[in-house]
């Protein structure tokens, strides 16, 4: 974190973002389609977090009854009776920083103007647009140019968000697993720092202040070196107890001993997310705008060259001395940088780009744990249903059956542009079944899914704030990861279930 | 808009496929529109939990927060504006709240929860809690669940919090369901650092900080003591740390990681406060109008790697030192000998070796010196005739090693 932020009004979210992260919120521009409670809810947590500008387009609505039932954003008493233009209004006071319009032109209009969707970092859909030829005409613009949809939907006690990105690269996943010791592994220079440490000849002062790493990875060697096996962590144990103990007192020993399930880490294995990337990454020439793809290949070239990938440098705290933990950070972090330096050659080599000294230090150090998520377009995929059927767990089911309804709601409003009520059970109980013969994945009425039908109309169409404030809360989470890039995006659907405070998610 | 009006009443309207059969629309609004709704805490969370019971329709609502707003607080503290800063949270969030949602009454307390009593407490239908440290919230929890014990009245607590993209609701029924103090072995404890290694070999940017923290300014400025809200307070505690850093050749040390050294700052952002609070008060709102069941024990969500939200069951800590003082009712077998029946409350209590024992006289422990061990219980402890089971004329006490109490009422079945 920067200092100029200190104590500033940013300053307890820039600890998790950092001021990069920041920065990419204040540069952002977000649009937002239909100005109901679950928008205005998604929207306060955008603003306050000081994203750079929002543009509402709500088609010069009114603000109705119903509107005015479960917001705190839309009842402000000014003369401007318009939803999106109130919503502008009381948002606007919240924080400063934040640009705030109200786009005038109807939604209709703009969806002849591709153009005009460029700009935008992030588009969100709250409830539903008017027809299906509108919802299909902003989905392709979208996908087209790889700009994120998502689409929050609440009623009574449910609510749904699905994402839609084409392709999505997560460098910065701030997984907290980014420490690599490389106990089985050790490079040259760390292990001529090894091997100048002889644990016999050290005065028992000494020797307790010896890093626990260093400790782990001779006792690691001698007993490769006995069985020709990597050890077991109760092997290592064991040597520690009687062959390394002293006077019991040491409390490296105990850091060595609690932590020997790290000889089991195998330093050459990557995570299978990485895998993908890879093979991803051979077929993929990226655009010209971003050096992550031509960077995977170095990666890929560094890993299939060394048979591990580049060093993070992240050391633990280690009981120790200052002066040997240190010496020990820098052999870390020259190590890091050696890595790094490999990988820019190869990639300016092979691939004649140019990339940022901070974009590759971040790319370096988090390259074990990146993510690439793939979306789609669609709204349902068949195969979930018989999954989730036989699933054990009958509260995905359950969830599942939730986002089936809103699918059925869907349909329900296209055809009769009104929401139900509870006389509309049975038109929304045949609308589920004619959605469910058109995804050709119903053998039989899914378990449950009835009685979420009947909540859904027991709601009269009206939303319940807790739960438009919940998944306003969750989808202006998932804004905020999209936008700065960082953190894992929800992979790409979900749905809320008020009534057991359960959420669940699949991937479409 | 008055709050009837609100969209909380067209849901009371009739009942759905989960509600309690004898659930009528007249009793959800009358309870709604009775019901006195405590916040503690119009931080972070407490805006939002005022928000979401205004809205609602709850009608009565008081609020304790003994803090003033802060700059750093408006990123997610929305009913306050810069102009606010240095007035009563309680009282800025209550005004704010109560001319936005007409009909809604919130009385403001700039006033630390120890300040009021027993009575004060309970006057409320529930409590819910957006809190940021463990003593106000173990304060509370015990308030309540005494309230249970010796008044025989149950106020649900509802606890709410977050830290970064990370968070958690609690249902707590007083005497009922486990009590904030038997989820204290989840809280993960606070990192702190042996002096030692502050005094003599300092290894991280933490270390320096904390160095010049806790020992290099009592001694520099012994009687002053350091105020992280003076800027010149913070400068000069950067400056300490800064110098020992580089003393020792250590990287890091920034005027911001110096703050959240030692004011101890958690991460927080509007949005997980936003789920949190929100799941706080639908939790509030299904309990007091009963038009929906309520969920299991708590719900977690985390926002870190896509979304996480689950609600999960948590039993009661038997002899946890708040609510563990009730009786426990089981049943056994009429015929099950004295060690098996210890063995089966030894094994149900996760007990390591308890004594069991009732007015004062032994009744098996698992030191081996017991002989009747082989016994059946119903000769050893007195039973009377209760329907057509018996029941145990005594109360029996299971007393672990280290203290854990489990007080038995036992009914024996053919």
């Amino acid at each position: 974190m920067d200092d100029k932020d200190v104590g500033n009004k940013y300053d307890r979210q820039v600890r998790l973002w950092s001021p990069s992260g920041q920065k990419c919120l204040s540069n952002s521009s977000i649009c937002l389609i239909n100005a109901n409670t679950t928008a205005s809810e998604t929207l306060k947590n955008l603003v306050l977090p000081g994203v750079g500008r929002i543009t509402i387009i709500d088609n010069s609505r009114k603000v109705t009854p119903n509107d005015l039932a479960s917001s705190f954003f839309l009842s402000d008493s000014s003369s401007d009776h318009t939803r999106a233009g109130r919503l502008a209004n009381t948002l606007s006071a919240l924080n400063p920083d934040v640009e705030i319009l109200v786009e005038q032109r109807s939604l209709s209009q703009l969806l002849f103007i591709p153009s005009y969707w460029s700009e935008f970092s992030c588009v969100i859909v709250s409830q539903f647009l008017e027809n299906a030829d509108h919802e299909r005409l902003l989905s392709d613009i979208l996908w087209r140019i790889n700009v994120c949809l998502i689409e929050v939907n609440s009623i009574g006690f449910y609510a749904t968000l699905r994402i839609k990105y084409r392709e999505q690269e997560i460098v910065e996943t701030h997984d907290n697993n980014t420490e690599d010791l490389r106990l089985d592994f050790p490079w040259p220079e760390l292990q001529g720092h090894i091997d100048s440490i002889n644990l016999d000849e050290l005065d028992d002062q000494s020797f307790s202040n010896v890093p626990y790493s260093i400790i782990l990875t001779k006792v690691y060697q001698r007993l490769h070196k006995r069985t020709g096996k990597r050890p077991t962590p109760s092997a290592v144990r064991k040597f520690i107890q009687s062959e390394l103990r002293r006077n019991g007192e040491e409390t490296n020993l105990d850091e060595a001993s609690n932590r020997a399930i790290l000889v089991l880490k195998d330093s050459r294995e990557i995570p299978e997310s990485l895998t993908r990337i890879f093979e991803e990454g051979e077929n993929n020439d990226g655009s010209a705008d971003s050096p992550f793809w031509p960077l995977v290949k170095a990666l890929y070239f560094f890993y299939h060259k060394h048979g591990l990938l580049p060093l993070s440098g992240v050391l633990p705290d280690m009981e120790s001395d200052t002066e040997q933990y240190i010496a020990l950070t820098k052999l870390y972090r020259d190590k890091f940088e050696a890595d790094k330096k490999e990988i820019k050659e190869i990639f300016e080599d092979q691939y004649g780009g140019t990339v940022s000294d901070s974009y590759l230090t971040t790319f370096v150090k988090n390259c074990k744990f990146m993510r690439v998520h793939r979306g789609s377009r669609e709204s349902f995929k068949a195969s979930l249903l018989t999954e989730e059927s036989e699933n054990e767990d009958p509260q995905r089911l359950s969830n599942l059956n939730i986002y089936v309804g809103f699918l059925a709601l869907k349909s329900f409003y296209y055809e009769y542009h009104r929401l139900p009520s509870v006389s509309d059970c049975s038109e929304l109980r045949a609308t589920a079944i004619s959605l469910l013969c058109h995804y050709q994945s119903v053998r039989n009425f899914p378990d449950g899914l009835e009685k979420v039908l009947d909540e859904i109309c027991r709601a009269r169409g009206s939303e319940l704030h807790n739960i438009c404030a919940l998944i306003g809360g969750i989808a202006g989470q998932e804004v905020i990861k999209v936008i700065t890039n960082q953190y894992v995006t929800l992979d790409n659907c979900m749905s809320f279930d008020g009534i057991k405070a359960q959420g669940g998610t699949w991937r479409i | 808009m008055s709050n009837t009006e609100l969209s909380t009443y067209s849901i009371l309207e009739s009942s759905g496929p989960f509600t309690d059969p004898e659930y009528t629309p007249e009793f959800g609004k009358d309870e709604l529109s009775k019901a006195k709704i405590l916040v503690v805490g119009a931080g972070g969370l407490g805006c939002e939990i005022l928000k979401d019971l205004a809205l609602s329709s709850f009608t009565d609502i008081e609020c304790i927060d003994m803090d003033t707003i802060e700059l750093s607080n408006l990123n997610r503290q929305f009913l306050f504006r810069e102009s606010d800063v240095g007035k009563s949270k309680a009282k800025v969030a209550a005004k704010f709240v109560s001319r936005v949602v007409k009909d809604v009454k919130i009385v403001a307390h700039f006033n630390r929860i120890q300040d009021f009593d027993t009575d004060f407490y309970r006057r409320f239908t529930l409590i819910i809690c957006g809190l940021d440290n463990i003593e106000a919230r173990s304060w509370i929890n015990k308030m309540v669940v005494d309230i249970a014990l010796h008044h025989e009245e149950l106020i649900p607590l509802i606890d709410g919090g977050t830290e970064g993209f990370q968070g958690s609701v609690k249902l707590m029924i007083p005497t009922i369901t486990a009590c904030f103090e038997c989820y204290m072995k989840l809280v993960p404890k606070q990192t702190t650092y042996p002096l030692c290694t502050l005094a003599s070999t300092p290894r991280l940017p933490e270390h320096c900080i904390e160095w010049a923290h806790q020992l290099e300014w009592p001694r520099v400025y012994s009687g002053k003591k350091f105020d992280p809200d003076d800027p010149e307070d913070v400068e000069t505690m950067y400056m300490m740390s800064l110098k020992r850093a580089r003393q020792f050749g250590i990287d890091g040390v920034t005027k911001s990681k110096t703050l959240g050294v030692v004011k101890n700052i958690i991460p927080a952002i509007a949005s997980t406060n936003a789920v949190i609070a929100a799941a706080c008060c639908n939790e509030a709102f299904k309990f007091v109008t009963s038009c929906n069941p309520n969920m299991v024990d708590s719900m977690y969500y985390n926002g870190e790697v896509g979304v996480v939200l689950a609600s999960d069951e948590y039993h009661k800590v038997p002899g946890c030192p708040v609510c563990g003082n009730t009786v426990e009712e089981i049943t056994v077998r009429d015929d099950i000998t004295v060690k098996d029946f210890a063995r089966y409350i030894k094994e149900k209590y996760e007990l390591i070796e308890p004594d069991i024992f009732y007015q004062e006289k032994d009744l098996y422990n698992f030191k081996g010196n017991m002989k009747n061990g082989e016994r059946r219980l119903r000769d050893e402890v007195a039973f009377e005739r209760e329907g057509s089971n018996w029941r145990c004329q005594y109360e029996l006490i299971a007393v672990d090693r280290g203290g854990k109490q489990v007080r038995l009422d036992i009914t024996l079945e053919q």
